[in-house]
């Protein structure tokens, strides 16, 4: 049997008295890719960033059920969310480089942990650009500011900035909403060669993306998760209406 | 009245309001710089003043302003910025941080010379540390403290939340977000702030003379009194000793202000240029 690496159990969360989720679960093996998709505001990014404890960070929220990485509750006591952050890697809607150099952004998740070395981190740059399929393009131009790259390519960076941290798991959220469809096709080409290495779960709220993306998709409605399965027996037979809606485009 | 009338005269009127702002301004420095310019050489700025001021130059002055400045800012900036740190980024908005914040703004708005008073008091009398350096630039910190909190803070709260969370999200903890991320992204507003803090120390009379002393003698150590330029400029004017010498100490004075910001800005674009 294959080993799950991420395990949902019963999630619930709240903003104070707004609930954003109700009692989800699932679970993600080990180098699966998963796709949960949902219509704006269904909760997808708050499931996101419960996974890597991002959620922490806001004031007057309530979280209920567990989350298992690898066994182990990542909210159990004594847990550190910046060790979990260094296995559980992230990539934001909005291609956001920070303000520092090409190279300084890839560099700067293994600055953080301790690793400084030189050659090192020249190593660590080069073979992570390379599996963000971005090396080629900007191999000459790593002092560079990065806000001077495209959308496609800070995106790209984005996650040569996770690839970097060597993480497990790679959460993504909406990481094509703003870009061209050729960046978009890129973007995901790329996710399916790192599907298999890592563990990947990619939120969207585009039911064909999901269909081109996912082994196994997830639909998320309104804080509730719907429906779960591979993707050919959702999208060719999906048994809740509300899912058969959202794929036919007439929701969300 | 038309819309497009509307929209024309609020053109003209803000418009004139900005040129009228301007012209104020260049007036006033044209005015101190004309008749000031001409009494500033090389003299004026390296000699000691003769006869109470009426000849010679303001060399101790230039030293004392400089002095007692660059310590007020030295203690106040650190202090400054950690305090806005905190208030920002360590804390959730509650009483405290309300009562922080209202016993800065509150702070900001005192009168100078209450702060002259205050510094005269502890430092000057209680500390002993008489009328000096010290005492002067003690008080000038705790009289720009306030400017450079609110400041820094706004900076602060002005970076892009954004970048926090890709820095927390890379396993960054608060600290390393908060050094590499949040406060380079807030420097350009922190150094305004601190310009600001300098402006004010380097114009400051009232509070300088009740601590740092009015003398002419050059300084040898922090625990010796100086008159600081604007002080100079004060005495020389009120005093009716020579307009000549009191328009050269401020049209210095200006020059001083202007060139500090000017170093300060061009020092940010390059570091700013270098980040990218």
């Amino acid at each position: 049997m294959r080993q799950h690496r991420l395990v949902v159990e019963g999630l619930s969360f709240y903003y104070g008295a707004v609930r954003a989720l109700y009692r989800v679960s699932f679970k993600v093996g080990a180098g699966e890719l998963a796709v949960v998709m949902g219509p704006t505001g269904s909760g997808k990014t708050t499931l996101l960033r419960c996974v890597n404890r991002l959620c922490d960070l806001h004031g007057r929220t309530r979280r209920e059920g567990r989350i298992l990485l690898d066994g182990r509750d990542i909210y159990a006591a004594g847990t550190c969310p910046t060790t979990l952050r260094r296995r559980v890697g992230m990539v934001f809607a909005v291609p956001t480089p920070l303000p520092l150099s090409v190279y300084d952004n890839v560099a700067y998740g293994p600055r953080l942990a301790g690793r400084g070395r030189r050659q090192e981190l020249d190593a660590l740059v080069e073979e992570s650009l390379r599996a963000a399929a971005l090396w080629d393009e900007v191999a000459g131009r790593l002092r560079e500011p990065a806000f001077r790259l495209s959308g496609g390519q800070q995106q790209r960076l984005a996650i040569a900035r996770v690839l970097a941290m060597r993480p497990e798991v790679i959460l993504l959220d909406e990481p094509t909403s703003g870009l061209d469809p050729v960046s978009t096709l890129r973007i995901e080409e790329l996710l399916r060669g790192l599907a298999g290495s890592y563990t990947i779960v990619l939120v969207t709220n585009n039911p064909r993306q999901a269909a081109r993306l996912g082994a196994k998709v997830l639909f998320l409605y309104l804080g509730h998760l719907v429906e779960q399965g591979p993707a050919r027996q959702v999208f060719s037979n999906p048994r809740d209406p509300r899912t058969q809606d959202f794929i036919s485009g007439r929701v969300g | 009245m038309s819309k497009d009338r509307a929209d024309r005269l609020a053109i003209t009127a803000l418009g004139l309001s900005g040129l009228l702002t301007g012209a104020l301004l260049t007036l006033i420095v044209g005015h101190v710089l004309a008749r000031g310019l001409p009494v500033i050489d090389a003299a004026f700025l390296l000699t000691a003043p003769e006869r109470m001021g009426r000849a010679g130059g303001i060399f101790p002055s230039v030293v004392g302003t400089l002095a007692v400045t660059a310590l007020a800012v030295a203690i106040a900036t650190p202090l400054g910025v950690m305090t806005a740190v905190y208030l920002a980024e360590y804390t959730r908005e509650g009483f405290f941080v309300r009562l922080c914040r209202f016993a800065t703004a509150a702070l900001a708005g005192i009168p100078s010379i209450i702060f002259g008073l205050f510094g005269f008091v502890l430092f000057v009398i209680r500390l002993g540390l008489g009328w000096s350096v010290l005492s002067g630039g003690l008080t000038l910190a705790i009289m720009i403290l306030p400017i450079i909190i609110r400041t820094a803070e706004e900076a602060i709260r002005a970076v892009p939340r954004s970048w926090r969370e890709i820095s927390y999200a890379l396993g960054g903890t608060r600290w390393q977000t908060v050094t590499r991320v949040v406060l380079p992204g807030a420097l350009p507003g922190v150094l305004t702030g601190v310009m600001l803090g300098v402006a004010r120390s380097v114009g400051e009379t009232a509070a300088v003379i009740l601590t740092a002393g009015t003398t002419l003698r050059l300084p040898r150590s922090p625990l010796d009194p100086v008159r600081t330029m604007a002080v100079h400029f004060f005495i020389l004017a009120r005093e009716g000793i020579s307009m000549d010498q009191a328009y050269g100490t401020a049209a210095v004075l200006i020059l001083l202000i202007l060139g500090v910001n000017f170093v300060a800005y061009w020092l940010l674009g390059r570091i700013t240029a270098r980040r990218g």
